[in-house]
């Protein structure tokens, strides 16, 4: 079984061979480094890994970085340093070169900085150190040579250039030093060359080289002796020490596998001896076999590139992580032992990429020849020498025809079968590049549908080929196709015709993965049987559509079905599903499934890749934080290829990977608590841990927090803990990735935190970091104060117990003397109380209140005053019982009150003056009935209680009574006249905008009305014809209305028509009406007539703040026209009507006073007519070839006959057919009369008063009133009134008034 | 106020304002004497103020018994139950005088009408805590 394999490593041949893409994590200032140029790199031993940059010292725990670490550091002097190298010595410390601070020591354990001893001249710029193999410390300065330390870090000597001196070293500006396997000390320089000190001596020897002044910036030595000097301007010299030979590796453009660029930072090889250069063009891996250069630089529209070009150092911390320090980008590092997945995707910089990200169809026809099917067509990939060709979409009926490849098969010995989507079957032939189409037409042979989705071959030679319409089995001998599709009703047909996966089982059924369930057809029987997802089976299809299948070479009895939700295992002998979900839903989409050679399957997703195990049902998830550059892969885009190699075709192109390839990261992490926090405050604890010394912390540090960091880096995000207070929690927590703890209000006590962590793939630290802990207890919880306290508890009661003997027998004895005294006192006051009575006497007699006692039983006694008898009413209260003597005034809800409330009074528990304000009798109301039963009078009285005390006990109340009944009223007057002036001052706004003489008009027509009104109201009850008379009302009301209404006073409009409706009302009553029910409409007009009083008198203070007073006659420049004009336009308005008024032969002047108002009333009622029944609305007017502006026209003239008013509308006139029903309908007439009526007389109908010929009454028009008022009041005045009309053209009304003399 | 840092601070009296208006509370705030008093919580509804009146244990208590969340008097009881030594003071409309009285005899031991001045609670106040003392 190939599952019994071990996981084994490929390195060299195949790593280096594959790094074509290697996926690059960056970390910048953004996530907190201190600077974004790395100039060097060190992982320290606990783990952490330390970053020097050019604005100081960063130590990095997989998750945030601190500067200088910097609870320990903060004095150090490299707060702000450009660091330059950084290098381990023999004791585990770092040794740290900055340009102008020196050399600085740091014990990273205790984080603590030492100074090595130096001269003064040791603050240039240092270029490098080197720890000697012998202990020693060299120093590189660019200008001071060569400083040379011991081991405990004191200065021995240095090494300076002397020009006449060919045994010193050949400048002062030293850039690179380096110990090679033998001990030889190499010394390379800015300026000239290269020189060496061999094991032993103590001279040093300058080395010729080909290039003069040499500019020298790294040196290492590679596996087989040979140094490799890094240059500024000339790329890589190797040199042989032994025999002078020289060679170079230098940039060459031509040749992208050569050196990246000339300009060398840093060689590093790493623990697979492979060498890495860093360069200010890029990063170069040589590959020795090959002797080449594998090349990696800053591509901007790939963010898995290397961030920068300029690379400054290389470091491989302990997990096998190379990191990157770049120049401005900050950190760039990848793992190359877990840099599994490569990714192959369109990178127009790159000679040999896809020709598009999104991959369908995937063929190997020979190993090592892939056919990749894309949506911009295929191309051929010969992988062994990576050289793709691309084949895309051509008109023409050789080319291809369609650009989307879903499916490739092989088809003979060189063609190849394309499924397009769209374009049907293209027929690839190979050698000579041409296409030959299949795709649907009417016949009956034909293919079905021209989606393809895949295709199956058949061992005769047929193919099954899949589609969006239907199951299709083309013969290529007859270039036919059979066709299967679904039949409605039938169960044995095709479950749906929608065909995503084809495969052949070991027994020979074809199984179709479909939109709708999952078909297995058997041949031999033509018949399908299908398999649907059921709800409540949890045996049953998870989903029913269907996207992938499988079956595995040792599981003849086992169908794997990947579909949209769930993974489905289904039994062939038994035909049940086992079912597979994972937790993390992202990942239950199948879209596709391969077998790799170690027996697990591998699914495509719409998150990554799944690994999952058939024998232990357990998923392993593969994402972008892995390296897989695809996020969603493609319905059926995997393919494993002969050499083992997994390639699945995505959105993002297509991600390859040997699956043997994957490890576990086995490396045992190292777990640190990086940070410990009393409230905001940080403790610096390394030195404590470093020693196990205990962190003391006082009983006020309520609130502590750790921070701690498993020091792995491959996966930090990944990485788990655990950790438990010992003395607070029993048992371990698991904290999941989450890396702080904290506490709050511990008692006093030791603690000992301790903390595990492990590495992102579960492998756990062999043991516990721990930091012990002393909680100082508060005072009391001390023993020692507690033992105290209880010592003095008890000397305290002993004491205490005898004092108070001592105590009562004091008592006893003043007791008795004061006895002696009282008895005296008592002698004395008696007289005085003898006085005291008669002094009461007479202030009871004469004082207005009333006063009185009342004993605990509530009962009033002999001893009151006068006044009480007269303000209760009553003849005698002593004896009373105080509550039942309420009830006779009070309500029995006040009396319980009261009651309730005495109890109170009388319970000594209680402060009464506490609960003063909890008594109900103040300004309580007492209702008097007279001798007859009848209620007469009402009084507001307040009682006040008061506790009389004798020897601390209540014995009884003094109760006061006063009379507030005044106050009462004069309140409840002041708040009526407050009232009533907030009326007046919303009248007053209404009024301020009206024109004086208007308002003075209205006033004085309202006036007059309402004694109308009133007089009417008076006859009537005399004469008892209510319902003339209630008519007669409604009309004036009416008219008053309007005439409030057209000076918008609308709060009496309002009151105004209440009033109205329920006169109307009251007379279309059906029973007989009596007196009574005039009496609510007399109120009512009481209540008008006072309101319309309050605003006379409003009127008339205001009349005093301007000219006009209601006694000037009428200016000349009145306009009563002009009201009407308004009047006209506010209900044209109203009524969606338009209407102009011509009025130019009406002259006003001419008029009378007299008849003023009369014409005024008239012609308001006539314009509201014509606005309600009269004028038609504009698009009726337009029908009937009238201007859409209707025409109301007013002219007076004086005849011998007397005044003449003529008025005219041209609207509809009088609708006499209406007007014959409404006179019918009034019963006023008989049947015979109307019907004998001439047009003149039905139009004298409308005079009649209840008749109207609109349906409606609102409040512009009227309930039949109006014409009928008019005539009466024109008659009145001794005129006339007639009719003239044309039906549907105008309406005119003449009035003629008798000639008068203006008065 | 002059007071000696310390010492009288801690035996100052608690007292827990319990009042769903925010300018009833001012008012009762502004009334109270500093030196003597100690203000150890503010609730705006009954169900909070039980819970700060269990949490601080004050010794005075003024309670609106108009709020929301929970009958007044019911909390008036439970504050009673909880310590019987309490002072309350129940603060209602001057018309709910028989709920007043009945609060009283439920245990409060001061009634106060809205609306009332800093003066009118300083007074009562400052009597309850002759009796706290």
């Amino acid at each position: 079984m190939k599952k019994t394999l071990l996981f084994f490593i490929l390195y060299s041949t195949f790593v280096i061979g594959q790094h074509l893409n290697i996926s690059f994590d960056k970390i910048t200032t953004s996530e907190g480094l201190t600077q974004n140029t790395v100039t060097s790199i060190i992982q320290d031993q606990t783990g952490f890994m330390w970053i020097g940059t050019q604005n100081g010292l960063n130590r990095y725990d997989g998750y945030s970085f601190e500067l200088n670490a910097k609870n320990a550091l903060s004095n150090s002097p490299l707060l702000s340093n450009h660091i330059t190298c950084i290098t381990k010595d023999m004791n585990n410390n770092l040794l740290m070169g900055t340009t102008s601070n020196g050399l600085q020591v740091l014990n990273t354990q205790l984080s603590k900085f030492i100074s090595p001893s130096s001269p003064t001249a040791v603050s240039q710029n240092i270029k490098s150190i080197l720890c000697g193999s012998d202990g020693n410390i060299w120093v590189a300065t660019d200008g001071a040579g060569i400083y040379q330390y011991n081991s405990q870090y004191v200065f021995t000597k240095s090494l300076q250039f002397k020009e006449k001196d060919k045994n010193t070293i050949s400048s002062n500006r030293v850039s690179a030093l380096f110990e090679d396997k033998d001990g030889t000390i190499w010394i390379g320089t800015q300026d000239d060359g290269l020189n060496k000190i061999s094991p032993g001596s103590d001279l040093v020897q300058r080395i010729e080289l080909a290039t003069p002044n040499l500019a020298i910036t790294a040196i290492h030595q590679d596996p087989d002796g040979q140094l490799w000097i890094g240059t500024a301007l000339h790329g890589i010299i190797i040199y042989d020490s032994r025999t002078g030979l020289q060679s170079s590796y230098l940039h060459d453009p031509f040749n992208e596998n050569s050196l990246v660029q000339n300009t060398i930072h840093t060689i590093y090889q790493d623990s697979q001896n492979q060498f890495w250069i860093g360069t200010d063009g890029g990063l170069s891996l040589f590959n020795p076999d090959k002797n080449l250069f594998h090349n990696f630089t800053n591509n901007p529209s790939e963010p898995t590139s290397i961030s920068s070009n300029r690379i400054l150092t290389l470091f491989e911390d302990r997990t096998g992580i190379i990191w990157i320090g770049t120049a401005n980008n900050g950190l760039n590092h990848f793992n190359q032992s877990f840099s599994v997945f490569e990714n192959y995707y369109q990178n127009p910089t790159q000679k040999n990429s896809l020709v598009n990200d999104k991959i369908w169809g995937l063929y190997e026809s020979e190993p090592g020849q892939l056919w990749v099917g894309t949506v911009k067509g295929f191309s051929s990939w010969d992988l062994n020498k990576n050289i793709l060709k691309h084949y895309s979409a051509k008109s023409g009926a050789n080319g291809l025809n369609h650009n989307v490849i879903r499916a490739i098969t092989g088809f003979g010995k060189n063609k190849l079968l394309l499924g397009t989507d769209g374009g049907g079957i293209n027929i690839f032939n190979r050698d000579r590049g041409t296409f030959k189409h299949l795709t649907y037409n009417k016949s009956a042979t034909s293919l079905s549908d021209n989606n393809i989705r895949d295709f199956l071959k058949n061992d005769d030679g047929t193919y099954w080929v899949a589609t969006l319409g239907g199951l299709n089995l083309f013969t290529p001998a007859t270039n036919t196709f059979t066709v299967y599709k679904t039949v409605p009703g039938d169960s044995t047909s095709i479950s749906d015709n929608r065909i995503l996966d084809l495969l052949k089982d070991r027994a020979g059924n074809l199984w179709l993965a479909t939109y709708n369930g999952l078909s297995k057809f058997d041949p031999p029987k033509q018949q399908f049987t299908n398999f649907k997802n059921i709800a409540g089976n949890p045996a049953s299809l998870s989903n029913n559509l269907a996207v992938c299948l499988y079956q595995s070479e040792d599981e003849p009895d086992i169908l794997w079905v990947g579909t949209l939700y769930g993974l489905g295992k289904l039994n062939l002998k038994t035909n049940q599903f086992t079912n597979y979900f994972q937790d993390d839903k992202k990942y239950n989409v199948y879209y596709s499934i391969v077998e790799d050679n170690q027996g697990f399957l591998w699914f495509g997703t719409v998150k990554g890749l799944t690994r999952f195990n058939k024998e232990t049902g357990q998923f392993t998830n593969f994402d972008q934080s892995d390296g897989i550059r695809n996020d969603e892969f493609n319905a059926n885009s995997a393919l494993k290829l002969a050499d083992g190699r997994l390639f699945f075709g995505g959105i993002s192109g297509i991600t390859a990977f040997l699956p043997e390839n994957i490890r576990k990261n086995v490396v045992v992490p190292q777990v640190v608590i990086t940070s410990f926090t009393k409230y905001d405050q940080p403790i610096a604890i390394d030195s404590l841990i470093a020693e196990d010394a205990t962190l003391n912390l006082g009983y006020d540090d309520k609130y502590i927090s750790f921070e701690f960091a498993a020091l792995d880096f491959t996966n930090p995000g990944k990485n788990q803990y655990k950790f438990k207070l010992e003395g607070f929690d029993s048992d371990w927590i698991n904290a999941g990735n989450r890396r702080y703890a904290s506490y709050t209000n511990l008692d006093g006590g030791a603690y000992v935190f301790r903390v595990m962590g492990s590495n992102n793939d579960g492998v756990w630290s062999n043991s516990a970091t721990h930091l012990n802990i002393y909680m100082q207890p508060p005072l009391w919880a001390t023993w020692w104060f507690q033992a105290l306290s209880a010592f003095l508890i008890i000397v305290l009661s002993i004491s205490f117990y005898k004092i108070r003997i001592s105590i009562i027998k004091k008592q006893r004895e003043t007791l008795k003397e004061e006895v002696q005294v009282r008895t005296k006192e008592l002698l004395e006051t008696n007289l005085d109380l003898r006085l005291a009575q008669k002094e009461k006497d007479s202030i009871l007699h004469n004082v207005e209140e009333g006063f009185f006692l009342l004993n605990d039983q509530r009962i009033i006694q002999t001893e009151h005053s006068l006044a009480l008898l007269n303000i209760l009413q009553i003849d005698s209260v002593s004896g009373d019982n105080f509550i039942n003597l309420l009830s006779g005034y009070i309500p029995e809800a006040e009396v319980k009150l009261t009651s309730e409330y005495l109890d109170l009074v009388f319970d000594p528990e209680i402060d009464e003056e506490l609960i003063s304000e909890l008594n109900p009798l103040e300004k309580q109301e007492f209702n008097f009935e007279n001798t007859k039963g009848e209620q007469t009078t009402t009084k507001f009285l307040t009682f006040r209680f008061k506790r009389i005390v004798k020897k601390n006990k209540i014995t009884g109340l003094i109760v006061t009574v006063t009379d507030e009944t005044e106050e009462h009223i004069l309140s409840e007057k002041l708040i009526a006249t407050e009232a009533k002036s907030k009326k007046q001052i919303e009248w007053l706004m209404g009024i301020l905008h009206l024109d004086s003489k208007m308002l003075f008009e209205f006033m004085e027509t309202t006036t007059e009305e309402l004694a109308f009104v009133e007089a009417l109201l008076e006859n009537g009850a005399r004469d008892n014809d209510y319902i003339s008379i209630l008519q007669q009302i409604a009309r004036s009301l009416h008219l008053l209305k309007g005439n409030a209404n057209l000076l918008d006073l609308s709060f009496f409009a309002n009151q105004i028509h209440t009033l109205e409706s329920k006169v109307l009302e009251l007379s279309a009553k059906d029973d007989t009406i009596c007196g009574e029910d005039f009496l609510s409409v007399t109120m009512e007009l009481s209540s008008l007539k006072n309101n319309l009083g309050e605003l006379q008198e409003l009127i008339n203070r205001l009349a005093k703040f301007s000219k006009f007073d209601g006694n000037t006659p009428l200016p000349e420049n009145y306009s009563f026209l002009q009201s009407l004009d308004n009047l006209i336009n506010r209900l044209s308005g109203e009524m969606n009507k338009k209407v102009q008024l011509k009025s130019e032969t009406y002259r006003e002047e001419k008029i009378p006073p007299q008849y003023r108002l009369l014409l005024k009333n008239v012609l308001i009622q006539l314009v509201r007519n014509s606005l309600a029944h009269g004028i038609e609305r504009p698009e009726v007017r337009k029908k009937l070839n009238k201007p859409e502006t209707g025409t109301i026209a007013i002219a007076s003239k004086v005849s011998e006959n007397g005044f003449i008013i003529t008025y005219r509308d041209d609207g509809r006139g009088l609708q006499l057919a209406k007007l014959k029903v409404s006179a019918l309908e009034s019963s006023l007439w008989a049947e015979k009369e109307i019907n004998s009526w001439n047009p003149q007389q039905i139009a004298k109908v409308i005079f009649t008063p209840g008749i109207s010929s609109s349906r409606e009454s609102n409040l512009i028009s009227g309930r039949g009133v109006g014409m009928d008022l008019i005539q009466e009041e024109i008659k009145k005045h001794g005129g006339t009134i007639e009719v003239n009309f044309l039906e549907s053209e105008f309406c005119e009304f003449v009035i003629t008034l008798p000639l008068v003399h203006s008065n | 106020m002059q007071y000696q840092e310390g010492e009288k601070l801690s035996n100052r009296i608690k007292i827990l304002i319990a009042d769903d208006s925010s300018i009833i509370r001012k008012i009762i705030q502004r009334s109270i004497v500093e030196d003597t008093f100690e203000i150890v919580g503010i609730a705006a509804d009954g169900l909070k103020a039980l819970e700060l009146f269990k949490a601080e244990n004050p010794q005075i208590v003024t309670l609106d018994i108009t709020m929301p969340e929970m009958d007044g008097l019911t909390v008036l009881e439970e504050m009673i139950k909880i310590n019987p030594q309490v002072k309350v003071i129940v603060i209602s409309a001057l018309t709910d005088k028989a709920t007043g009285i009945n609060a009283i005899k439920k245990g409060a031991k001061s009634f106060i009408a809205k609306p009332f001045t800093t003066e009118d609670v300083r007074s009562k106040l400052l009597k309850l805590a002759e009796t706290v003392a």
